[in-house]
């Protein structure tokens, strides 16, 4: 399964992406990414409104690609707990 | 998509900000801010104003959150305090007492609100965080990352910055996407370089125009975060990549990161206030500044884009310094140099 993730935003406004391969995931982490996966297909996470307080977070898209395609934006004071220790782990591979 | 679970109910939170104890006063309303989020974002600043409104006076709250991720934090510095317990308290201490004082002096505003809003700021917010933001009631600074960013907290126009949004919240409301997105951002550059000028003393031909000067460490290769006099040119580093702020609307393009690029487009009105500026001389604060922020308070609307931006503070520049004044004009030069035609 492979994972693309864009970092944007922040006050610096300053990009970065990177490609993660799901096998260098960690047991903990790729649990999170199948509950993550699953709160997708079952629509329970929806992309954060727009204007609500968050002037200079950093806004996270990830496209997983695993035979279906799944995408999502979020930022950070809006995010899911089930992608917080994900997105902590992506961050690292900025 | 939320954090958060919200299993007490409203009214207790609300008396909770009204009657408790100054540390569960602010996590009350930080719990009531972060459920507001999924509401009325402006209906719900307009009914914490009154919770969160005190004498009138300045009044500052400062929270260390312990490299954890959680608001507010620990409180560890309040108004009046003599000594700061760290460099991180004492710098967003002093820098929000500055940009109060700077909008109180100046414009004649009663902190963020205009109702005497308490000023709030939580530093050392995650680990290794590198990054400030405001996130609708109060401000947040990191510590950098020490390899590219240094701390968010030692850069006086970033506090102000900060604080800005949140005038904006309460003022044009404009919405963080796109053009609108870009205009607000621009108004917090605006008004942090002000306050750091305003703060140095500085007439606009000795003012720096940059924001965020000092924040990358020595090991990158970058002046500041962004420059108001020659976007684009902040920095150029193979750690960060190289400045991407246009001057001028031809290069503008719809994009999907940085919420439409309010960090990248917010450059072409940052360039359009340098250059009139620049050309009606002076303390910046004292004419342009004035103009900004009227248009801001008073003319612009949650979508308004760059070319609304530009008619008003054409027409606030005519209303304070006379139609055809040297004032106007320079203005509308300035906006038709970058691309934005009145």
């Amino acid at each position: 399964m492979k994972i693309k993730f864009e970092r944007s935003g922040g006050f610096a406004g300053i990009t970065n992406s990177c490609v993660v391969n799901s096998e260098q995931l960690s047991s903990d982490e790729q649990k999170h990414l199948q509950e993550f996966l699953r709160d997708v297909e079952n629509k329970k996470t929806e992309n954060p409104s727009l204007n609500s307080g968050r002037n200079d977070c950093f806004q996270y898209k990830i496209l997983v690609e695993d035979g279906k395609k799944f995408a999502i934006t979020t930022d950070e004071l809006a995010m899911d707990p089930n992608l917080r220790s994900l997105i902590d782990f992506l961050e690292t591979r900025l | 998509m939320h954090t958060h679970c919200f299993a007490i109910p409203p009214y207790i939170l609300e008396h909770i900000a009204k009657k408790g104890t100054k540390k569960d006063q602010a996590a009350a309303l930080n719990t009531i801010s972060i459920s507001e989020q999924t509401r009325g974002r402006r209906e719900a600043l307009k009914h914490m104003s009154s919770l969160l409104a005190v004498s009138g006076k300045k009044e500052r709250i400062i929270y260390d959150a312990k490299h954890r991720r959680f608001l507010p934090g620990e409180l560890i510095m309040s108004e009046g305090q003599r000594k700061a317990p760290s460099v991180f308290a004492r710098e967003a201490y002093q820098y929000s007492g500055t940009t109060y004082d700077f909008y109180k002096e100046i414009f004649g505003r009663n902190s963020i609100d205009d109702q005497g809003m308490r000023l709030d700021s939580t530093v050392r917010y995650g680990y290794k965080y590198s990054n400030a933001f405001w996130n609708g009631s109060q401000m947040v600074y990191g510590d950098g990352d020490g390899r590219i960013f240094r701390r968010f907290t030692r850069a006086i126009d970033i506090v102000a910055h900060e604080l800005t949004h949140g005038v904006t919240d309460f003022e044009a409301s404009l919405v963080y996407q796109d053009l609108s997105g870009a205009l607000n951002e621009h108004m917090s550059d605006v008004f942090g370089s002000l306050v750091k000028q305003y703060h140095k003393k500085q007439k606009v031909d000795k003012a720096d125009w940059l924001i965020g000067k000092g924040m990358f460490t020595s090991k990158i290769n970058g002046d500041a975060i962004r420059s108001m006099k020659a976007p684009g040119t902040a920095y150029d580093d193979p750690r960060v990549g190289k400045d991407p702020q246009p001057s001028h609307m031809k290069d503008y393009k719809k994009i999907s990161e940085d919420n439409g690029g309010v960090h990248i487009y917010s450059g072409i009105a940052n360039h359009a206030f340098y250059l009139a500026a620049m050309d009606i001389g002076g303390c910046a604060w004292e004419k342009i500044g004035k103009v900004w922020y009227i248009t801001l308070r008073d003319k612009l609307r949650p979508t308004s884009d760059f070319k609304d931006a530009a008619k008003k503070t054409f027409d606030v520049a005519g209303e304070l310094f006379g139609i055809s004044s040297t004032e106007q004009i320079a203005i509308k030069r300035a906006w038709s140099d970058v691309g934005v035609k009145i």
